[in-house]
């Protein structure tokens, strides 16, 4: 699609959608609201730049070690005259690191082609080895090398773990290839196959976005590709400009939330936000304050000197009974320091404001508005009862003509208004429709619902 | 060429998008698709090419055998493993229930069932007398043998009882205890994937061996905050007082002065003078073990723990799932083609 079309269409689509969000948006899932303009905001970055860079924009791209070893790698294969060893990782396509492992897989395949090197490629999923092979065979097509190419080069082992791990470590100990590749998702076996290669002195790439394993490959391989660098890897080997703009755009957003990080700090630490600079708010935190120092002050008076001890410094081991006794005995509530102060909250269990996750800071707030019922319901009770009809309500017209049917023998003297209440009791699941309740209240939680980005 | 790289790349446009805007989308149709048919039809998917996979194993293997290459004999040992899995699996049972449900004389049938269940005719009397009316009582071991159990039945039934032979159905009996495949899974299956599991604690300290090594500045960074991270979190840890930390401390820059001056004098100054103002401040101060707090191991493991890990570990994050999310709408959109082989 040319540039003028593809904005036009894209312009329309967007039109439209602004229609459907302003008409009220029907079956819109209102509480996943902030993910879905992010998603639309994260894809038009990346879509802007990979237009920007079919528009042929110069985009330079940082070298990558790993990637510029791969190459080197199956050269050191051919020279030895030994085989290239590529594992896509243990999961299934579903995984989004095994489809990119599976794609480097094909720039992997198209240098093996070019220098005539075998290629083992063991699979733990049977899918995994269809797409695989496919992606092998139309490498060594595009490379004109369709006779080195074989389907058992690429062939299934086992799905489960260990078992795939051992039977790939038996292929390194007998083949002995000069690169071993691990490209996709991994866990515990990644450390077994590393050490193996690394113990058969093969050249090693590892890439994947197993976080818990990129220790264990930087570790025992030459060159890793950590998280993003290896979905960056397809990019890279092929330069196509669409996918390299494709990178460009993840830096772009890489900006854009760090700013946003930044921001959020700095708003934070500001307490510039509504519902912190108000009077409830800020009435509710220093009543906080004053119930954590006032139990914080009881805990020092009334403990011996060891609980004091203890309390304030946290740590795993103490100094001799005497030593404490000397220090801590005399020491008066007024003399201890802020850190010392917290550390007691969080033993004796009555932190100060700051020391609050935000889900208890919620929780305190909402349950103070609906104490004081500033709601435009009578009572907690009323609204949910409301709540439950609502729900059941949805549920009702949710339901086919037999579930209808069940619940109207089940009750079969209750009018409409009270079959929703039963149902709703049955299926209502409070989390929601308390943050709701509290919406109602005020528009608190509409900021956490920010930060916890349901 | 329609079929090869138009049409897959069109079900992969549709399907991504729907999966991607059907989470926004409350109708219980979409909601389904998303929730559950999507899922499920890759789950087919998947079951079906398992044929292929195992068809594929079976012939890598065999071609090993007819062609005597290296290590052939554990191709071998494959194809037999293989074989006996889907022995155990599909065609041999191996798991015959007993049930007794009624009898006339208790004693009679206790000597039978005691020679079964490995317990004196008197305590099986007793179980049997005990069972309420109408229930049946079943011997714990499954029979491996159709004609095993039915001798058992036999027996039973001469001595006055009424017993029936109930076989495990397929598909429970790959976890039922005593069948064969239950046998394979539990006393061949679990213990050599534990072996393999269990090799990773020598591949670990290989490794961390390696790592450890001094080699540049990041490598002399990672085994200072291992050792504290190592030592922080076991008890010794909590023994060794924030002083010879301090101590060790000192000596450290010393160290550092010496290769930087090369200067015996002032090597022996700094270590000296560095043992002796943290000796002296400790007096003066009154430290305890874990006083001064930075240099107490648990505290600093804590904090290297808590504060530069966690800063790198979410870094690491964001960068992955901005990967994630960019290669997902590269698939959907169409722009990476590779898995279709362009």
């Amino acid at each position: 699609m040319k540039d003028k079309q593809f904005w036009s269409v894209a312009g329309i689509i967007f039109v439209l959608f602004m229609i459907y969000w302003f008409a009220g948006h029907p079956f819109f899932v209102s509480e996943r609201g902030v993910m879905f303009w992010s998603i639309l905001v994260v894809g038009g970055v990346l879509i802007y730049s990979t237009r920007m860079a079919k528009r042929g924009e110069k985009i330079t791209l940082r070298s990558i070690p790993g990637l510029k070893a791969v190459e080197e790698a199956v050269g050191r294969s051919t020279e030895m005259g030994k085989p290239v060893l590529y594992v896509p990782g243990i999961m299934d396509m579903d995984q989004v690191e095994t489809v990119a492992g599976v794609v480097v897989l094909g720039h992997v395949a198209k240098m093996t082609a070019r220098y005539e090197t075998s290629l083992n490629v063991p699979v733990s999923r049977a899918i995994v080895m269809k797409a695989a092979r496919e992606s092998c065979r139309e490498s060594y097509l595009l490379e004109g090398r369709p006779d080195l190419f074989h389907d058992d080069m690429v062939h299934y082992l086992t799905d489960d773990q260990f078992a795939y791990a051992a039977g790939v470590n038996g292929i390194m100990i007998r083949e002995e290839p000069a690169a071993c590749l691990y490209m996709g998702k991994f866990y515990a076996e990644s450390l077994l196959l590393a050490e193996t290669g690394n113990s058969i002195g093969a050249i090693q790439i590892a890439g994947t976005a197993s976080p818990s394993q990129i220790p264990f490959f930087v570790t025992a391989c030459d060159y890793t590709l950590i998280g993003e660098e290896f979905f960056a890897a397809s990019a890279y080997l092929s330069q196509d400009p669409e996918l390299i703009g494709g990178v460009k755009g993840q830096d772009y957003l890489k900006i854009l939330f760090t700013s946003v990080l930044l921001l959020s700090v700095l708003l934070f630490s500001m307490n510039i936000f509504e519902q912190q600079r108000s009077d409830e708010w800020k009435d509710l935190k220093q009543k906080t304050n004053l119930s954590a120092e006032k139990s914080i002050a009881d805990f020092w008076n009334n403990a011996d000197p060891i609980s004091r001890y203890r309390a304030v410094n946290r740590s795993v081991s103490e100094p001799s009974a005497e030593h404490i006794l000397n220090k801590y005995k005399n020491i008066a509530y007024s003399d201890l320091s802020k850190r010392q102060k917290n550390n007691i909250a969080f033993t004796t269990g009555t932190p100060f404001w700051i020391q609050l996750p935000v889900d208890n800071r919620m929780e305190i707030v909402n349950q103070t508005f609906t104490d004081n019922n500033q709601s435009g319901y009578d009572t907690d009770a009323e609204f949910r009862q409301l709540e439950i009809v609502k729900e059941g309500k949805n549920k009702w017209n949710q339901m086919g003509e037999d579930e209808r049917e069940e619940y109207q023998v089940k009750f079969p003297e209750m009018n409409r208004e009270d079959l929703y209440a039963e149902i709703g009791k049955e299926t209502i699941e409070w989390e929601d429709h308390e943050v709701a309740w509290a919406i109602n209240q005020r528009s608190i939680p509409v900021i956490k619902n920010i930060l916890m980005v349901q | 060429m329609f079929m090869k790289r138009q049409l897959p790349i069109a079900i992969a446009a549709t399907i991504g998008f729907l999966t991607l805007f059907g989470w926004f989308v409350d109708e219980p149709v979409i909601k389904s698709f998303v929730d559950d048919d999507a899922t499920q039809w890759f789950d087919i998917l998947a079951s079906f090419a398992m044929f292929l996979g195992a068809l594929n194993l079976l012939k890598m293997q065999a071609i090993k055998i007819i062609k005597q290459q290296k290590g052939w004999q554990y191709a071998a040992l494959a194809i037999v493993g293989f074989t006996f899995s889907f022995t155990a699996g599909f065609i041999l049972l191996g798991s015959y229930n007993v049930e007794i449900s009624q009898y006339d004389d208790p004693a009679k049938v206790a000597t039978v069932l005691a020679s079964e269940i490995n317990l004196d005719e008197k305590s099986t009397e007793n179980i049997l007398i005990a069972m309420p009316e109408g229930d049946t009582y079943t011997i714990d071991t499954p029979y491996f043998t159709k004609k095993g159990a039915d001798n058992v039945v036999e027996q039973i039934n001469a001595a006055g009882g009424t017993a029936n032979m109930r076989a495990t159905e397929w598909g429970a009996h790959i976890s039922t205890r005593g069948s064969l495949f239950n046998w394979m899974f539990r006393f061949i299956f679990t213990p050599l994937s534990a072996t393999m599991f269990a090799l990773l604690a020598f591949f670990v300290a290989s490794a961390s061996y390696r790592a450890f090594k001094i080699r540049n500045f990041e490598a002399t960074l990672l085994l200072i905050s291992g050792i504290i991270i190592m030592l922080g979190r076991v008890p010794i840890g909590g023994n060794i007082s924030a002083w010879f930390i301090l101590y060790i401390v000192v000596l450290a820059l010393s160290a550092g002065v010496n290769t930087w001056f090369k200067n015996r004098t002032y090597t022996f100054a700094a270590v000296v003078g560095g043992l002796l103002a943290v000796t002296i401040a400790g007096f003066i101060m009154g430290w305890p073990v874990d006083q001064p707090a930075i240099f107490y191991l648990p505290v600093l493991q804590d904090w290297i723990y808590n504060n530069p890990n966690v800063a790198g570990a979410r870094a690491i994050m964001i960068g992955i799932g901005l990967g994630i999310f960019a290669t997902s709408i590269r698939y959907i959109l169409g722009i990476e083609k590779s898995y279709i082989g362009e």
